[in-house]
């Protein structure tokens, strides 16, 4: 053990935060045993009051630790965890599986549609036969109508195209001459 | 890291995170509070701890961090409730007659400290960290950390020199 001198000069520099650990294990030691000079008590105080902080231990146990991270009644899953991601496809498997099966059943039973009546669907034949029948008649009578009404305008459309001159070429300048099809494209003269 | 090694690496580290952060809050409640909470933290990250290269000074740097997150909680709540704090023992007139326990003075002493040196002198004098080792845990440089190591000692010092100048002790 150091002389008090030496003790002195180590606590000098302990105080200017320049001690090694070897150094401060000396001053502990020194300070942990016997009796200090009275100017060097107050370090003695220090020192002591130091070790005895160190001692201080936690007021929870191991086992009250160890507790909360593993609380009774709930063992920690060892092994294989199951994916609970794919839990979802159980379900989802078993409603496809009822469509296939059930789909054909369905279609079956459902009677086939053959035509709209005031937007209701018709599946008996025979009305939708008649409805057609119907159809027709009353389609053929309109057609007849027309035809029968526009008769006189026919006539007069027929006359005015037979006493239109026929086209020479000689057509005044800037006007073009009548396509005789729709389709056809007017050429105009540059 | 499994249950095993959790149990046997970290559980015995336990006294030294309520230390430091006992001291650091000033409360043994809180320090309770951080201690197991920090465990807590531990436990849910274990698979990670393995890849630690210094597992000591991570769970301290841990327990430093907790500390000061509850420490800007409670400054927030007293700013709220315009409470001051008094730190400072030194306002108390001859307190040496109340700090019969050289322990309570030292506690007291260190309390008064700012939050860097109480830290540091704490890692240093009462859990015996080398200096490099407690500049990895606060972030600071090893010459800094001695300069603030040493304004902590000294002021330690002088409350316990005034305490044998009253002649207790």
């Amino acid at each position: 053990m150091g002389s008090d001198n030496e003790i002195r000069r180590l606590l000098a520099l302990y105080f200017d935060g320049a001690t090694t650990e070897a150094q401060e294990k000396e001053l502990r030691t020194y300070f942990a045993h016997g009796e200090v000079p009275a100017d060097l008590a107050y370090a003695k105080a220090l020192f002591g009051a130091a070790a005895a902080t160190a001692a201080d231990a936690c007021p929870l146990t191991d086992k009250q630790l160890l507790a909360r991270l593993h609380p009774a009644g709930r063992p920690v899953r060892q092994g294989k965890r199951r994916d609970r991601r794919l839990l979802f496809l159980y379900p989802a498997a078993a409603i496809a599986l009822l469509c296939c099966v059930l789909r054909p059943l369905v279609a079956t039973q459902r009677p086939e549609v053959y035509c709209y009546l005031n937007g209701e669907p018709v599946t008996d034949p025979e009305i939708a036969l008649r409805q057609a029948d119907m159809a027709e008649r009353l389609l053929d009578a309109a057609v007849r109508t027309m035809a029968d009404g526009m008769a006189p305008a026919l006539k007069v459309g027929r006359s005015l195209q037979a006493a239109r001159p026929t086209d020479t070429g000689n057509s005044p300048a800037g006007s073009a001459p009548r396509p005789a099809d729709p389709f056809e494209r007017e050429e105009r003269p540059d | 890291m499994d249950q095993t090694e959790f149990a046997a690496r970290l559980i015995p580290m336990k006294d030294k995170i309520f230390r430091f952060a006992r001291t650091i809050l000033s409360d043994a409640s809180e320090a309770e509070d951080v201690t197991q909470d920090i465990f807590e933290k531990l436990w849910k990250g274990r698979s990670t701890l393995g890849e630690c290269t210094n597992l000591d000074a991570f769970v301290m740097v841990s327990v430093r961090n907790l500390c000061y997150d509850r420490l800007r909680t409670r400054r927030t709540k007293q700013e709220k409730l315009g409470m001051l704090r008094n730190e400072s023992p030194a306002s108390n007139g001859g307190f040496a007659a109340e700090y019969l326990d050289t322990r309570e003075l030292l506690r007291t002493t260190m309390e008064a400290l700012p939050e860097k040196q109480r830290t540091i002198m704490h890692l240093r004098d009462i859990e015996n960290y080398d200096i490099d080792r407690i500049a990895q845990i606060v972030g600071m440089e090893a010459p800094t950390v001695r300069v603030l190591l040493s304004r902590a000692r000294h002021t330690v010092k002088e409350r316990f020199k005034a305490l044998m100048d009253y002649g207790i002790g």
